[in-house]
């Protein structure tokens, strides 16, 4: 007893002073993570993403079966207990398989939304910030990869770069990229014009300084919204080049890859394909869902109610 | 801005659009993969005979003067030859675009007429259980993987009830029996023009499950378009003015704010087309569909750059092309727009 209030006393003289400095700031993120909860919708997403990425983490704990052992022996099975999903051509388990494909799903997610991220935000504040000829020639030169219907241009770079999981998330991440540097800029814009910046360049701050810490941190809020929806879309997209074998190789885990192989005979063995498409769809709806009520929050200004 | 200007403008950068994705098409078709001339002689040439195809392809000169010779070949409407069909890649492209033409305006058509009245129901009865459900509706239709949707309702309407046909355009024994001639190359055109009912009736059944499928993306970004810009116009004063006036809620409903809305809603056009576009890829090679999104497909298996390369010029070609219509009817509509002079 005694021993639990002298580590309390501790962690409140260590971490006290650090409460009373950022007294606003936890207070504000307190109000906001309310708000993202109290909205059933917004608070389903946040559910199903947390559920996405504890299996992620854990996959080899959860899963019953290695998802790449075959059995011959028991090819096809319909969902039971043994195999709650039911097996495929090669009796390979599908729970399993869809439980591992949620690592390949974070794994392509990531890789698309920093790379989208770090080549589009400073482009984009860049371009805003220098306005002008700059501006022009930039966002025109980001126009380009807008021209292209979506999925084709994917499609096409990470064909031409040899296929593979990793070349189709970045293939994707370099069509992506413009999205953020409309956005990036479009904020850089506005707060170029506001006092603190007139201030910070009027003092003689280095353009780089003034991006880093004035504009990226208040033009934020909606290229962190856009980020948080991408992470869904970037798995539609790649379970998508997966699908038509511009994405992942046999025998990668992957949802889309998934259905692809099963393409043959689903139509007897409706497991095969419902499972991991049900995977693609709920993760991807987890993160609009919680996108749309980020969005509410941090920028009501662009919510669209 | 005058409206000439406007439209001058845009133009411009659509010309400027379409160089560029030229560039990056040839880049990609040119330079990336590995031996194109390889590829082209077959798997099992020997080297004189790639340097010959490497030399029959152009490969040998300059980059710029090949990007020269694509971009003269793309004018005089040379896409270069298909290695899997080994014929003209624009020949090819003549053959199959009516098909996807035809199941993409389907699509269009059920994306419009369905998705304009849902979000105009939702947003009149705003925060009700029929709003809440047509935006879980709408916001799934963006979550769904396309390819998995069509497999889902083919289990369903083809294994399970056995009311439509599983893929395909058309009953080959259907068109064998009632003969019909080729006219615009839409199946479902060409029927009623020459009084085909069987060929129609055939061709419809088979058309739906695709365009259903490839119609649900751009139906819900249509639908949350419409509501949440109906939503908006209500709000407007003249809404109140309207009221006050003793107007019925229907004529208020459909006679203003809709009316007042559906610019906004034109704005999505551009972008549903797209994803229709995109979308075809998918759903056309799920239902076998006869079309460029089947082609491609097959191309991409048989490692067919030129074809591949082909399609995505012209897809985008036409993407480009029909987000500038909706830019110069939008401006003509809204007059404010043209003033901040419209980006590419």
């Amino acid at each position: 007893m005694s021993g639990e209030r002298s580590f309390r006393a501790r962690l409140r003289t260590a971490y006290g002073d650090w409460y009373r400095r950022n007294d606003a700031r936890i207070e504000e993120f307190r109000r906001r993570s309310g708000q993202i909860r109290r909205n059933p919708a917004s608070f389903l997403g946040l559910l199903i993403i947390a559920v996405f990425l504890v299996v992620a983490a854990l996959a080899p704990v959860i899963a019953p079966f290695d998802p790449n052992t075959t059995h011959l022996s028991a090819t096809f099975e319909s969902p039971s207990f043994v195999h709650p999903f039911g097996t495929d051509n090669l009796g390979r388990d599908i729970f399993s398989r869809v439980i591992y494909g949620a690592q390949t799903s974070l794994k392509v997610s990531a890789i698309v939304v920093s790379v989208s991220l770090a080549l589009g935000v400073p482009v984009g504040l860049f371009a805003g910030y220098s306005g002008g000829w700059i501006d022009e020639a930039v966002m025109r030169f980001a126009d380009l990869f807008l021209g292209f219907p979506p999925l084709l241009l994917p499609l096409a770079i990470s064909l031409a770069l040899g296929g593979g999981l990793e070349i189709a998330a970045l293939a994707i991440a370099i069509t992506w990229w413009p999205w953020y540097a409309r956005i990036a800029r479009s904020q850089a814009v506005d707060i170029r014009e506001e006092d603190y910046v007139t201030v910070s360049k009027g003092i003689g701050v280095g353009t780089p300084r003034i991006l880093r810490r004035h504009v990226l941190p208040n033009g934020a809020a909606p290229i962190l919204v856009q980020a948080s929806m991408d992470v869904g879309y970037a798995i539609l997209i790649t379970s998508s080049l997966s699908f038509i074998g511009a994405g992942a190789n046999p025998p990668t885990a992957e949802w889309g890859l998934m259905i692809a192989s099963a393409r043959s005979y689903f139509l007897a063995y409706w497991w095969t394909v419902t499972f991991p498409g049900l995977a693609i769809f709920t993760t991807v709806l987890g993160f609009n869902l919680f996108g749309d009520g980020l969005r509410d929050v941090l920028d009501p200004k662009l919510s669209r109610r | 801005m005058k409206l000439r200007y406007f439209v001058a403008r845009r133009l411009v950068l659509t010309v400027f659009v379409l160089f560029g994705i030229s560039v990056i098409t040839f880049l990609l078709t040119h330079t990336v993969p590995s031996n194109p001339a390889a590829l082209w002689a077959g798997s099992h040439a020997t080297q004189a005979q790639i340097d010959q195809a490497a030399q029959q392809l152009g490969l040998n000169k300059p980059l710029y003067v090949q990007y020269f010779d694509f971009l003269m070949g793309v004018l005089r409407g040379d896409l270069g030859t298909s290695i899997r069909t080994q014929q003209p890649v624009a020949q090819d492209i003549v053959q199959f675009l009516p098909a996807t033409f035809e199941l993409v305006m389907v699509s269009m058509f059920i994306a419009v007429a369905v998705g304009i009245p849902i979000g105009v129901l939702s947003a009149k009865r705003r925060n009700t259980a029929a709003d809440h459900s047509s935006r879980i509706f709408a916001m799934s239709g963006v979550s769904i993987p396309v390819f998995w949707l069509g497999m889902l309702l083919q289990l369903l309407f083809y294994s399970h009830f056995g009311l439509l046909p599983l893929q395909g355009r058309v009953t080959d024994a259907v068109v064998a029996a009632h003969p019909l001639s080729k006219i615009t190359g839409f199946v479902l055109v060409d029927a009623v023009i020459q009084g085909n009912v069987p060929v129609f009736v055939d061709a419809a059944q088979h058309i739906l499950l695709p365009a259903v499928t490839l119609s649900y993306a751009s139906l819900a970004i249509i639908t949350r378009m419409t509501r949440s810009s109906m939503l908006e116009t209500l709000e407007e004063e003249y809404m109140t003015v309207h009221d006050a006036f003793g107007l019925s809620d229907r004529q208020m409903t459909y006679k203003y704010a809709l009316k007042n809305s559906l610019n906004s809603v034109l704005t999505v056009l551009g972008l549903s087309f797209g994803y229709l576009l995109g979308g075809s890829v998918l759903v056309e090679s799920i239902f076998s569909w006869p079309g460029l999104g089947r082609y491609i497909v097959r191309s991409i298996y048989a490692t067919d750059y030129p074809a591949v390369m082909g399609v995505t010029l012209v897809f985008a070609a036409m993407y480009i092309l029909i987000n500038l219509l909706v830019d110069v009817a939008y401006a003509y509509l809204n007059p404010r727009i043209r003033s901040q002079g419209g980006s590419a």
